[in-house]
């Protein structure tokens, strides 16, 4: 982080405090609650110390009494007056809790916040009092408590229930409401919006360096050619020296030796220029790699980013579910990729969530099998052969794969002979399939069903793979492995339409050459056979309504997909393989279908990068819906002749809303914010209809209608109002500006708004 | 600009005489009245599509980068759209205005006496870059707002409604297209 935190507001840099403090608080309590660290509790001490001076200078009152609250029970702790029971730690997870939500708050937003949180408040500050002070009613279930003496004892909370009946009672009110919350507050927290974008634009110039580096390598060529056509030339002179030394004229002579001795000098400069080019070159590359390599270092975060709050996502669950899980986190330091580690995350979760639900059993189960009452979840990253390893595993029960196979024959996924004779590997890939689950009820935390595919899904889609391991009794263990950054992607480049397409190389199956005796037609689909399996041929091209694939005897193929959904891509030409760095262009064109992103090869010429999942269902689309060619045609034309309606309006509920509607109807909409706004859009656009609002900024809906209907080629064009303001003589102002229809507001969403447009325009189809 | 002042082929070092024709010289330079200068208070820059000339306001743009094949984008049919383009390092998309304006590209020819460049107008409308390619570039024109004319009233439809109005330069006529039409209909091409 920069050192000039000038540019920050107080509250700002309180927010930046209190989370590193909160942290360390959080940290620190899952910490003590298993072992009771007199280092850790002074870490505590002084974290709830510093938050409650830096909350006291930004006068935010419940934060200074909640810090204080807890810095006495730490003290409490430290003096062995109090010992910190998993009930206690609830109470004070709660107050960080607290702390963290009420640190995000906006001045604005703080007075409603404390308002409509005010009994939580109240009831937690009174917990975290009343642990300090009443430290034998907590104790008593707590066994190893320290001999506390008699402590006089003060009189009992006005709350009664959190503070001494906290260990009657599993879960405390505060255990339960507000360990929930945090998960929002936390989100907008990750440091570097702006920082990303920065670092995009940097990795994109220090693209743009290494292709200009490249750049150097023409020139030298066009210097070895410039070399050799000079070589050439003064052999030539060499052969006129001599001839001219046998005719034996001393003035030609001279001259002659004059010409050679002139030249000499010339040789040594081009030998001397092409060292120092090749030289310059070498250097301009090692900088700009060098400069791609540091840039792609700065959007590495350390795993520890990722997956801070899990310790105490999995304590909390667990104890919701009367279990004693510990997560055990290996690894904090691996450096992860900040858009992979953002994208793993809910992956990892729903891992976590299963393992502490699933896999690890009740402490009476694991007495019975003989090990130790807490449960171990170890969560490791590490990096390995160039790619990112993350291994979850418990010392739970696992999952039996037996059970899998029976579910597999009851579900009819396989014949009782094909299930039988599965091997324990291709058993667990069961458990990613959509709605496969093991568990007999449906909890809250886990056992509907859904969850692992979109755990394959997701690691897939970042170009990694999964694969789950169990012991029967001993654990689960779940292995999987993501590239190292998604910055690079390993492509296969191709050339479509003349252009260049990169397809990611986890993605192609085979590339093939398929000479064009070798493809059969059935049905006047092609194909050819491949491993003995039939691959159905597809243009790429066309899947692309790029036109035509180019007419060769020797058809570049890559196949990519699997199972039902393989398909041999027709390519023009193979360029081969590239590394690729990625740029976005998603905030160009939003979505982009098959396509995911684009970057640049090394002299600088755009490329596409392919989305393979997206492509395989474009190509299943285009066979169901009839065959490649005829699609081509009509999907285009189709688009061409929809209506085009503008709606204008500041609310954006409202522009949605009708925005959803009429392109519900086959409408093509287009919105504008205000009058000048949809004044300048339909000036420009070529619209069919103008829906517009009244009360706008800028320019009202009235004097738009003025001007539409004033212009010498718009006014003929149908305007509809749709306001709020239902008094006859609001609609006789906007008929009286030219309006040709006037609707309130109240009855927009029904069907009235699509008759009043069928009225004026008819259906959406030209 | 200011007024030519008299001949000083010789370095003013070397001195010379003060003679009457000097005198004169320089009384008439200062005798004759200021000319009115325009007041240049907009700038626009011209650019050539085709056979015509066209400006946009010159806080639009962003560079001048040199002219670079787009790549097609498949499934997006806008017309105008190109595909996208690098230019430094950055992808932008790139929309023709000859589509986009319905002007023949291949009409017109280079000025002669003038080395021609199709070159890419790099320009911003909303925080967005735009890839324009143009077939010339004429330069930054400095004009004063008064001296807009309105466009004539034959001029084709479609092109009039992105024509705020219409500027001489030289004997160029360069017709000044309005950000605030012109930019949403870029907006348009990537959607």
């Amino acid at each position: 982080m920069s050192d000039d935190l000038s540019g920050f507001s107080m509250l700002e840099l309180f927010r930046m405090e209190a989370e590193g403090q909160t942290q360390a608080l959080t940290d620190g309590l899952l910490s003590v609650e298993h072992h009771a660290d007199p280092a850790a509790l002074e870490a505590m001490m002084r974290a709830a110390h510093s938050i409650k001076g830096a909350a006291a200078i930004v006068g935010l009152d419940v934060i200074v009494q909640l810090s204080h609250g807890m810095e006495d029970a730490f003290i409490a702790a430290q003096h062995g007056l109090l010992k910190l029971t998993p009930n206690r730690v609830d109470v004070l997870l709660a107050g960080v809790d607290l702390i963290v939500q009420c640190s995000h708050l906006q001045e604005s937003g703080l007075q409603g916040w404390l308002g409509a949180h005010g009994d939580t408040i109240r009831r937690t500050m009174d917990a975290i009092r009343s642990i300090a002070f009443l430290p034998e009613p907590v104790a008593m279930v707590a066994a190893p408590s320290p001999a506390v003496a008699p402590a006089p004892v003060p009189p009992p909370a006005p709350v009664p229930a959190p503070g001494p009946a906290a260990d009657a009672v599993p879960e405390p009110p505060e255990a339960n409401t507000a360990p929930e919350p945090p998960a929002q507050p936390e989100a907008p927290v990750q440091r570097g919006g702006k920082p990303g974008v920065q670092s995009d634009r940097l990795l994109s110039l220090a693209g743009e360096a290494r292709i200009a580096a490249h750049r150097m390598q023409p020139l030298i060529q066009a210097m070895q050619r410039h070399k050799r056509h000079q070589a050439a030339l003064f052999t030539a002179l060499d052969d006129l020296q001599d001839a001219i030394g046998r005719s034996g004229d001393p003035v030609l002579r001279e001259k002659a030796a004059q010409v050679v001795q002139r030249g000499q000098p010339l040789k040594q400069f081009i030998l001397a220029h092409v060292a120092d080019m090749e030289q310059y070159e070498r250097r301009l590359l090692n900088v700009a790699q060098g400069m791609v390599d540091e840039v792609l270092a700065l959007r590495m975060r350390p795993f520890r980013d990722g997956v801070h709050h899990f310790p105490r996502m999995v304590r909390d669950l667990a104890r919701s579910l009367g279990k004693d899980v510990r997560l055990e986190i290996r690894g904090e330091e691996t450096l992860v990729d900040r858009d992979i580690l953002a994208r793993i995350e809910s992956p990892l979760n729903h891992m976590l969530r299963n393992a502490v639900d699933h896999g690890i059993e009740a402490p009476d189960a694991r007495a019975r099998a003989g090990k130790p009452p807490h449960g171990t979840i170890v969560l490791e990253a590490r990096h390995r052969a160039g790619m990112l390893n993350i291994e979850i595993h418990d010392d739970g029960g696992g999952v039996d794969p037996e059970r899998i196979r029976a579910a597999v024959t009851a579900r009819r996924m396989a014949t009782p002979a094909m299930a039988d004779a599965m091997s324990h590997v291709e058993l667990m890939q069961f458990l990613f399939l959509p709605a496969f689950s093991l568990k007999g009820e449906v909890t809250e935390i886990s056992g509907r069903g859904v969850g692992l595919d979109i755990v394959h899904d997701t690691i897939r889609e970042q170009n990694g793979t999964v694969r789950l391991e169990s012991q029967p009794g001993r654990g689960f263990h779940t292995h999987i492995t993501l590239p190292l950054t998604q910055s690079i992607v390993r492509s296969l480049v191709v050339d479509v339409g003349g252009e260049a397409y990169a397809l990611p190389i986890v993605k192609v199956e085979r590339v093939l050459q398929v000479p064009r005796s070798a493809i059969h037609t059935l049905e006047s689909k092609q194909f050819f056979e491949f491993d003995g399996e039939n691959v159905g041929l597809v243009s790429a091209a066309q899947v692309l309504q790029l036109g035509e694939t180019m007419h060769q005897e020797l058809l570049p193929v890559i196949v990519v997909g699997t199972g039902s959904h393989r398909y041999g891509l027709v390519v023009d030409a193979i360029r081969g393989e590239h590394s690729l760095a990625v740029h976005s262009i998603d905030p160009i064109f939003g979505k982009l279908r098959d396509i995911a992103a684009a970057a640049l090869l090394n002299d600088g010429e755009p490329v596409l990068i392919l989305d393979v999942p997206d492509l395989l269902m474009s190509i299943d689309k285009l066979l169901a819906e009839g065959g490649l060619h005829q699609l081509a045609r009509s999907g285009s034309a189709a688009r061409r002749r929809m209506k085009r309606i503008l709606v204008v309006d500041d609310s954006l509920t409202v522009r949605e809303m009708e925005r959803k509607l009429l392109t519900g109807r086959g409408f093509e909409v287009d919105i504008a914010v205000d009058g000048m706004d949809g004044w300048n859009a339909a000036r420009s656009g070529d619209y069919d209809l103008v829906i517009t609002d009244v009360d706008m900024p800028r320019m009202d809906g009235i004097e738009l209608v003025n001007l539409i209907k004033k212009d010498l080629h718009l006014h003929t064009l149908p305007v509809m109002i749709v306001s709020y303001k239902d008094r006859p003589e609001d609609r006789a102002r906007g008929l009286a500006a030219g309006a040709d229809y006037y609707l309130t507001k109240g009855s927009f969403h029904d069907e009235t708004l699509l008759d009043a447009v069928a009225d004026l325009v008819g259906d959406a189809f030209r | 600009m200011t007024p030519s002042e008299p001949a000083e082929d010789r370095p003013r070092s070397e001195g010379r005489a003060v003679d009457d024709a000097y005198l004169n010289e320089w009384a008439e330079h200062f005798r004759a009245p200021v000319a009115t200068v325009e007041l240049a208070d907009a700038s626009a820059v011209a650019f050539r599509v085709g056979a015509e000339w066209l400006a946009l306001p010159t806080p639009m743009l962003l560079r001048v980068a040199p002219h670079a094949v787009p790549h097609r984008v498949p499934h997006r049919t806008a017309r105008a759209l190109r595909g996208i383009v690098n230019v430094g390092g950055q992808l932008v998309p790139c929309v023709a205005l000859a589509d986009l304006l319905d002007i023949d590209a291949d009409g017109g020819s280079a000025r002669t006496g003038r080395h021609t460049f199709a070159r890419l107008l790099l320009v911003q409308w909303e925080s967005r870059a735009y890839a324009l390619p143009v077939a010339d570039l004429h330069g930054i024109v400095r004009y004063a707002g008064a001296r807009v004319q309105a466009p004539a009233a034959t001029i084709n439809k479609g092109v009039q409604r992105y024509l705020s109005g219409v500027l001489a330069e030289g004997d160029l006529r360069i017709g000044l297209l309005d950000a605030a039409l012109l930019g949403p209909q870029l907006a348009r091409t990537l959607r």
